[in-house]
């Protein structure tokens, strides 16, 4: 299942709703929360659903960035013999 | 770019023509104007910073296409104002490079992208590789023996990198770590009589080796030079160690693989540890040396030639780290936005006045701008490096409109000769001819300084040293610059904590760079002072 950043962008706290209806989509996995921000494991199209419309909310889907390197590497092995 | 995101996700069928983009990014640096889209660098006017909404403003009161001309606190620019959706909304208008930069030098948080154009998204095939002749036959491999010692005692090097190069244009090689014996075995083919390449990289402690067209022999030796703390390197020329309270007052958030806390050159006085199921208290150097690296660029305390002394080594340093522990089933862990998001939200929580990140790559993305947007919001401002993807468009997220981009500028004769940072030099060079960008930088109009990141040392784990080089390295200098010019600047850093006093700082930072003569593509404003 695909991993989401969710972002409350609304002024206060966010409405304490919008978790329970993340939390109630089948299988879906909160496996972080800060309170402004959670990383959920879920549908994605529940978890658009779960939101709704409102625009106090970010969706993204996780995103893995490698380490900054300017080190040169092969991307192939040499061509033998040729 | 925002712009481009939304353009390109709400015209189904439509998709921007990239060379016309590229295009714009490569003639940049013309004199003649471009045709550029200005927005709030909020998204709207009403959450935008006093400054920027009394400049749209005025914008939107002029007649059509008329031409501002103006500046304050030095910078002047001229630009044609062609068009304007509403008071609130994006203007077109035309406008030069140079005087681009200093639109954006003075507005600090507007926005400024260039025009784009699509064309209906037609789908067509093109071939992307060929197939190699005869890669498989292994017969004709010969074993070369690469052996790397100390050039100052001869005593082997092991966990040295080597990367020889058969074919350097198409990146063909083989490569392998050193043992504890200082050598590695290479499979390269027979009828080759010559190496295009060989690279060394050691783990810490030496200046790595480049080789170019080396005659092949059974056995090669490369003895590597020991690293001299007090050696003037690019960070010591063009922005030199501090004095012991430069960047007193300020705080620095460095956002990466965690900092060496035992290392004698490092003070680090918090932070936080980001990626999920990773305890919090953890923000050590487990992702790796690289933020150990960049975290003595700006606040090292050592004296040469026993330590070494970074631009700011007043500031005080936290550390959070977004990379994760490498294992044996993931020894290059990656960092995700969810972990760098937090990360620029505890930072801001805690305090920093500024963020460093010498990290990206990828597509924007909506949550790490949100954070980046909440900290700005909060008087802090992240400093993130342009990327090292040889002269392709700013990564993000330093092509985020907030964020202040940061190229690599190197300096001939400030490695040894024969080190792997000659690989990096490359056109264009300065008004002073021994400067350059470095051939992995990337460039656009999106960058708003350049910092020294050819043949850096600094402070790795373990007690010890290594160089390195990237825009990973050219960002922490200029952070350390921020962070020395705020600390001078009583007014900036005791002001409220708000998107106008991070604007201050951007405009401090940026106000007191000077060209080195490459032009905005590459260098932005220039080099901090």
């Amino acid at each position: 299942m695909a991993r989401f950043v969710v972002r409350y962008r609304g002024a206060g706290d966010r409405p304490r709703e919008a978790l329970q209806r993340v939390q109630s989509i089948e299988g879906a996995q909160v496996l972080d929360d800060t309170g402004r921000m959670m990383l959920v494991e879920a549908p994605e199209h529940e978890l658009r659903s779960a939101l709704g419309t409102d625009a106090d909310w970010v969706l993204s889907p996780e995103v893995n960035y490698p380490l900054p390197d300017t080190r040169k590497r092969p991307a192939s092995p040499p061509s033998h013999g040729s | 770019m925002n712009w481009y995101r939304t353009m390109k996700s709400s015209v189904p069928g439509l998709h921007p023509v990239e060379n016309v983009v590229h295009g714009l990014i490569h003639v940049a640096d013309a004199p003649e104007p471009q045709r550029m889209i200005l927005l709030p660098g909020n998204a709207t006017l009403r959450a935008a910073a006093s400054s920027t909404k009394a400049f749209f403003r005025t914008l939107t009161a002029q007649p059509a296409k008329a031409r501002i001309s103006r500046g304050k606190g030095g910078s002047r620019f001229k630009m044609k104002v062609l068009d304007s959706i509403h008071e609130d909304g994006a203007k077109l208008v035309e406008i030069s490079a140079k005087d681009a930069q200093a639109l954006r030098a003075d507005e600090w948080g507007l926005r400024m992208v260039p025009e784009q154009f699509y064309q209906p998204a037609v789908q067509f095939y093109q071939v992307e590789s060929r197939v190699k002749s005869a890669t498989t036959a292994t017969a004709s491999a010969r074993k070369v023996i690469v052996k790397v010692t100390s050039a100052a005692d001869g005593s082997a090097i092991p966990g040295a990198n080597v990367v020889a190069f058969t074919n350097f244009a198409t990146r063909e090689g083989d490569g392998g770590v050193t043992s504890k014996s200082g050598t590695v075995t290479l499979s390269l083919p027979s009828g080759i009589p010559v190496l295009d390449r060989l690279y060394v990289y050691p783990a810490n402690s030496f200046w790595g080796s480049l080789q170019i067209k080396l005659n092949l022999a059974s056995t090669i030796n490369v003895p590597l030079t020991p690293i001299d703390l007090a050696f003037e390197d690019s960070v010591r020329f063009f922005a030199h160690s501090g004095e012991p309270d430069d960047g007193n007052g300020v705080k620095v958030g460095v956002v990466d693989t965690g900092i060496a806390l035992k290392h004698p050159d490092l003070k680090v006085l918090g932070g936080e540890c980001t990626v999920p199921g990773e305890p919090a208290n953890s923000y050590g150097p487990l992702g790796g040396d690289h933020g150990s690296h960049c975290a003595g660029i700006i606040a090292a305390r050592g004296t040469p030639p026993k330590g070494i002394r970074g631009i700011a080594p007043g500031t005080a340093l936290y550390s959070y780290r977004v990379f994760p522990k490498a294992t044996p089933q993931d020894p290059e862990p990656r960092a995700s936005n969810y972990s760098i998001a937090k990360a620029i939200d505890r930072g801001a929580a805690q305090g920093c006045d500024l963020l460093n990140l010498s990290l990206g790559g990828g597509n924007p993305d909506p949550a790490t701008e949100a954070a980046i947007q909440d900290a700005r919001n909060a008087g802090c401002v992240v400093i993130a490096a342009a990327g090292n993807d040889d002269r392709k468009p700013v990564s993000f997220p330093a092509s985020f409109d907030l964020c202040v981009a940061v190229s690599a500028v190197g300096r001939i004769g400030l490695f040894p000769a024969g080190s792997v940072d000659s690989g990096d030099v490359a056109a264009p060079f300065g008004t002073d001819k021994k400067n350059f960008i470095a051939a992995f930088s990337n460039i656009g109009l999106e960058l708003d300084a350049t910092g020294p990141g050819v043949g850096i040392i600094s402070t790795v784990p373990d007690k010890k040293y290594a160089v390195m080089s990237g825009t990973s390295m050219a960002t922490p200098a200029v952070t350390g610059l921020a962070a020395r010019l705020l600390a001078k600047n009583a007014a900036i850093l005791n002001a409220n904590r708000d998107a106008s006093r991070a604007d201050r700082i951007v405009r401090l930072l940026l106000q007191s760079c000077k060209s080195l003569g490459f032009g905005p593509t590459f260098e932005g404003q220039g080099l901090p002072e």
